[in-house]
């Protein structure tokens, strides 16, 4: 399985982006969008990403109401709505899976969440391998497909080897999943592809201050009870966890099988 | 112009023309058994009785088509063995799926091999639940709402108007392969090693397994589920069978090796209703993943149902299809139901329908049905129109769409 990207945006901070809209883009006057028009796009950029960054640095994004827009927004009603507009994710967009909310969403995972996910993949992984033995794996012969088609239609043989160089390509390739992954995320975020494994993850909530404990109790009473079976005998155990590894077992014989056994 | 469908899963293909009753269904697999030798395809059911020990190779990668050098061979193989003899792609219609989100880059790959160099006339690629709708009746096909559970993975789509609803779908990581590797660990610990032996498994799997009405209930007392394997001995049977009464006065002999299966039976397939089944058995961080909350499959489904415009929520829940192979475990359809009212608001119905063909190959059919609506014509990409505006176009108009 593939392990989480590192966010784009996290990892070259300095030349993401950011400009940011005082108006609704659907119901602007027409005056200003002449002069949205004849102002060249990067050059505003220029001038409000300087101040732009720290702000939206803090991944907030919505708040932006506050400071930097003082001299250039009092032309507008102050009562609408501010949007921050990150290039990337404009970019993005194009490919998100999601809405918006889904499309942030990897850049806003706590070290935690991204730490669980690597688990649940790599033990995703280890349960799909099909072929676990010694030999777990074969090369197939270079020529295995034309040699079936060899024996059967004769002169067919040549024209089966590859048509055209993309397809050539492509039949010689022999490449797995992830370089493929690899070489496509240079083009598009493929976050939101990845995404999709994670997706029956509940996102942990941030550890913030003001999360109480009566609210932690809320949303601890909403998820659902866990089966805890006992990891030699599969029954219901109630009796406890191993304290190195934490699987559970049913009865103090089973707790000495894990510990024999099982417990690492 | 004849109309070929190909539902290319990452168990087995399901090829065949539109004017064949039933799909043929090859392995989409090329298998080297103990001796050496390679099979394509079904070839090893057939020219091979020694099913231990099998090497499967299979060109999808997490229900993605990565391998065309495996699965070229897969296709000729499976063209060879269309009921209507073989097929010439320069008069033929292709009607082709993919897994949902698959790499952009791959379906350009699938794009590539099918015009260049199969040299198909037409073609028209897709997800395979977006197929199912139309092969139901009238008034159901406008909202369905498809649960595909294959060998890779599950997979929870809302179709509205024949149309996928991209932003609704979910992502069930439990699919055949998943349970088979679950049914493998158990079984080399408390039985034998039979890391080596997929078929087996598989078969034990579709002999044995079951989804639980009740499931702790059933776990109170697991010793009237519980039922012997036979092993095979590659005297007697090949692959195994299951012990009951009738067949033990049948034997001369009572050494045979057997496995005594009890929770294992129910206990694998109920990882689709608690995922923490699957971490249960791994000593790596077990406690961390305890910790964190899993979705299972209903709450996927309910999520996905709220995605949706909220007039066609109900309509939704009222017309459910579950398809693919793995859904063929017994009492998966009923426990299913059960789960989804409870979970759903009260006043809404939650159905779901019965099809009356292998839900395996239910994506076929629909094709099928696809095709004699005579609506094709309006989505298909013809070979002139491919060469005329490449492969990116192509993915364009099939590939998934923007949110």
């Amino acid at each position: 399985m593939l392990v989480e990207e590192v966010p784009k945006t996290s990892a070259q901070k300095g030349s993401t982006v950011y400009f940011t809209s005082s108006v609704n883009l659907t119901a602007r006057p027409p005056s200003y969008q002449d002069r949205l028009g004849s102002s060249n796009l990067g050059s505003s950029i220029s001038n409000e990403s300087s101040g732009n960054n720290n702000e939206n640095g803090n991944g907030a994004g919505g708040d932006g109401s506050s400071s930097n827009n003082g001299s250039s927004s009092n032309r507008f009603a102050k009562s609408r709505p501010k949007i921050n507009y990150n290039l990337n994710h404009l970019m993005n967009a194009q490919t998100s899976v999601n809405d918006a909310s889904n499309a942030t969403k990897g850049q806003l995972k706590s070290a935690q969440q991204i730490q669980i996910e690597r688990l649940i993949s790599r033990r995703i992984g280890e349960l799909n391998k099909e072929n676990n033995g010694s030999m777990s794996n074969f090369e197939i012969p270079k020529n295995f497909a034309d040699s079936r088609n060899g024996t059967l239609g004769g002169d067919k043989k040549k024209a089966r080897l590859g048509n055209t160089p993309s397809t050539k390509k492509i039949l010689a390739a022999r490449r797995n999943l992830a370089s493929y992954f690899e070489e496509e995320r240079n083009v598009l975020n493929i976050n939101t592809i990845l995404s999709l494994n994670y997706q029956f993850v509940d996102e942990l909530e941030p550890m913030s201050v003001e999360s109480s404990a009566k609210r932690q109790r809320l949303s601890r009473s909403l998820v659902k009870p866990k089966v805890k079976l006992c990891c030699i005998c599969g029954g219901n155990s109630g009796y406890a966890r191993c304290e190195a590894c934490g699987l559970f077992s049913c009865s103090v014989r089973c707790n000495k099988l894990h510990l024999e056994s099982r417990c690492v | 112009m004849k109309h070929l469908i190909l539902d290319n899963g990452s168990y087995s293909v399901k090829a065949g023309f539109v004017s064949e009753k039933a799909p043929t269904v090859v392995h989409n697999t090329i298998v080297r058994s103990k001796d050496g030798l390679i099979h394509t395809g079904n070839e090893y059911i057939s020219q091979t009785s020694q099913y231990s020990g099998m090497v499967f190779k299979r060109p999808n990668e997490q229900g993605n088509l990565v391998s065309w050098e495996i699965e070229r061979p897969i296709w000729d193989t499976t063209f060879e063995e269309l009921q209507s003899g073989g097929i010439d792609p320069s008069s033929t219609h292709l009607t082709l799926t993919e897994t949902p989100f698959q790499l952009p880059q791959l379906s350009i790959n699938t794009d590539q091999i099918v015009f260049e160099e199969y040299g198909f006339q037409d073609y028209y690629r897709c997800i395979p639940a977006s197929l199912v709708p139309w092969q139901l009746n009238h008034q159901q096909k406008d909202f369905s709402f498809i649960i595909d559970s294959g060998f890779n993975c599950t997979w929870i789509v809302p179709v509205i108007y024949q149309s996928v609803y991209w932003k609704g779908i979910k992502k069930f990581p439990v699919g055949g392969k998943l349970l088979n590797g679950l049914l493998r660990e158990i079984t080399s610990f408390r039985h034998y090693d039979v890391s080596d032996e997929s078929i087996l498994i598989n078969t034990i799997k579709e002999a044995t397994c079951f989804v639980a009405e009740d499931y702790s209930k059933t776990l109170n007392d697991k010793q009237k589920f519980m039922c012997e394997f036979v092993l095979p001995d590659f005297k007697t049977t090949a692959t195994g069978y299951i012990r009951t009464p009738k067949s033990i006065t049948r034997e001369a002999d009572e050494d045979l090796q057997t496995l005594k299966l009890t929770d294992e039976r129910f206990t694998i397939p109920e990882a689709f209703y608690h995922p923490e089944i699957i971490f249960n058995s791994s000593s790596s961080n077990s406690a961390k993943i305890h910790n964190s909350t899993l979705k299972n499959l209903v709450d996927l489904i309910v999520e996905s149902i709220m995605t949706c415009p909220e007039v066609a929520r109900p309509l939704l829940s009222a017309n459910i299809s579950v398809v693919g192979g793995t859904s063929k475990l017994p009492n998966f359809n009923e426990r299913l139901g059960h789960e989804l009212t409870r979970e759903l608001p009260s006043h809404w119905v939650v159905k779901i329908n019965t099809s009356e063909h292998d839900p395996a190959e239910t994506s076929w059919y629909g094709g099928k049905r696809l095709v004699e609506s005579g609506m094709l014509d309006e989505v298909s990409i013809s070979k002139k129109e491919y060469f005329e505006h490449g492969s990116n176009w192509c993915q364009r108009q099939f590939g998934f769409k923007n949110i």
